[in-house]
């Protein structure tokens, strides 16, 4: 049976704030990776809390996602420390570091895993845009939870790949938070799921809460908005890239930055494979290879470093999206990554993030299987 | 001269693996088979050594088509290398067919150190079969 706490207040930032700092104070934890919205107020940035009264204030939770924090996770235990790090996840993150913990990237015995729920995120761009037309925080939560498919997703954009996403509460984190808001006041729920989540809520001096009435039904709700969502979206993205040719028009866009290498939270290697000695040509083989086909567009490569990528870690692609955020040209082909990811992993009867247990894909096999036999 | 006689020379690149493939490659020549000249060979320790995007980087940049040969389920030198390839050339087939690409250049086999003929027979196979379909118009120019 799980343990569930509750802390009532009267909003979601205050009741959010006061458990995490009751975390720290009763040193459940030492320190919290917790995305705190900065003092301009246009911008959320994960933070690394070491005194709990650096929270004072502060506003926690507004539907918004900078990188993800599994990527920090993987600096934060590279090395076997006697700290304990709370980490604050959106589902995505959460999933990512089940992924990464397999993957062995992060060492998750010092890491209690804190979720949250999630309706959602708007890009950081716009994010900032609408802060400074002067929504705030609070408001733009209210209005995603209140309806994340109707009208709001014109008025602030919430993210094609949110939209996509089928988890509005992470399944694996040791502890999983969310707000029951009431008449008056907001009511934090926090249930354990893991047994180091359970030693540490009846180590919390909190009161007994309980889980909040009709909530099943309701995610089952959403998930049946999001599933209709998806079949949409993937007629459109299906029919985006059928040819050669729509391919190569994403990658006419692509200038080979790395960005999205770089944000992909399942994209690990200490040195890219596409950045390393194979794949980069020398001057002559430039010209040799310019010859051969008549001409050579540059930067060279980028359907081999976007196909290959893809080849690499789409079965652990959590479809969080931040490869497009993270894309300054907005290369369509990236929209692709959590719909490609569905098709992919289900040949293997595999769902990246969901169950620590399910061995990796590719490091896994079954003897009868595919082709061929 | 296959009948499908169209004057296109299609170039089949290949990844064998050390233990079986390479070596039945090996028995097809010391045997004599004959089998068009087309492929280029290249020795690999394990199929499950082979890194998905040297076949994508081999598809671009001229191969018509790209064989991954290995040892016989249950006889791979490292245990489960060829079950491995086996994934990840699903997975790329899967991806390349959804990009309008045809998944039919991209063979994978299982070739015993003891098949030369069927190492013979699969390539003569490979020959026909590509030689049908065309150049691969990855490779053409204005792709990268």
């Amino acid at each position: 049976m799980p343990v569930i706490k509750s802390i009532k207040g009267d909003d979601t930032n205050s009741v959010f704030r006061s458990f995490l700092q009751k975390l720290l104070e009763q040193q459940a934890v030492n320190e919290l990776l917790v995305p705190v919205i900065a003092e301009s107020g246009e911008n959320i940035v994960p933070t690394l809390i070491h005194d709990k009264t650096a929270l004072d204030g502060r506003v926690l939770v507004a539907p918004v996602i900078n990188g993800s924090s599994a990527t920090h996770l993987v600096q934060l235990t590279e090395e076997k420390r006697d700290k304990t790090i709370g980490a604050v996840l959106r589902p995505c993150e959460a999933r990512a570091v089940v992924e990464l913990v397999k993957l062995k990237q992060i060492e998750p015995e010092n890491v209690l895993q804190i979720g949250t729920g999630c309706m959602g995120t708007i890009s950081i761009r716009n994010y900032s845009k609408l802060i400074r037309s002067g929504k705030t925080s609070d408001g733009l939560n209210k209005m995603i939870m209140k309806d994340r498919y109707a009208d709001v997703e014109k008025d602030i954009g919430i993210r094609e790949s949110c939209k996509m996403c089928t988890y509005r509460i992470s399944p694996t984190t040791d502890i999983t938070v969310g707000f029951n808001i009431m008449d008056k006041g907001v009511e934090l729920i926090v249930m354990s799921q893991t047994e180091k989540g359970e030693g540490v809520l009846n180590g919390l001096d909190l009161p007994d809460g309980a889980k909040i009435d009709g909530m099943e039904e309701r995610l089952k709700e959403m998930n049946e908005q999001t599933e209709k969502f998806i079949q949409e979206i993937s007629v459109e993205l299906d029919a985006m890239t059928t040819t050669q040719e729509d391919l190569q028009k994403s990658m006419d866009l692509c200038i080979k930055c790395f960005n999205c290498m770089n944000m992909c939270p399942i994209c690990y290697c200490k040195e890219c494979f596409f950045k390393s000695a194979p794949v980069i040509p020398s001057p002559a083989q430039y010209s040799k290879r310019a010859a051969k086909k008549g001409s050579l567009s540059m930067p060279s490569d980028k359907m081999l470093f976007q196909l290959g990528r893809m080849n690499h870690m789409i079965t652990s692609c959590v479809g969080c999206g931040q490869c497009l955020e993270a894309c300054p040209n907005d290369v369509d082909y990236l929209r692709q990554f959590p719909y490609m990811a569905k098709i992919i992993q289900k040949i293997f009867d595999y769902e990246a993030g969901k169950n620590p247990d399910d061995p990796l894909p590719l490091a896994d096999f079954k003897e009868d299987e595919l082709y061929p036999k | 001269m296959s009948e499908s006689d169209n004057g296109f020379e299609p170039r089949i690149l290949g990844f064998l693996c050390n233990w079986c493939s390479y070596t039945g490659a090996d028995l097809a020549g010391v045997s004599r088979l004959q089998y068009p000249p087309n492929f280029i060979p290249i020795r690999v320790m394990c199929s499950g050594a082979v890194d998905i995007a040297f076949v994508i980087k081999a598809l671009m940049e001229g191969a018509d088509a790209v064989l991954i040969a290995g040892c016989h389920p249950g006889d791979c030198h490292y245990i489960s290398g060829n079950y491995k390839a086996r994934r990840r050339v699903t997975i790329l087939k899967s991806i390349l067919e959804k990009y309008g690409f045809d998944e039919k250049r991209v063979w994978l086999r299982w070739i015993a150190a003891s098949e030369g003929p069927l190492f013979a027979d699969t390539i003569r196979e490979m020959y026909d079969e590509i030689k049908k379909l065309g150049p691969n118009s990855l490779k053409r120019s204005g792709m990268s």
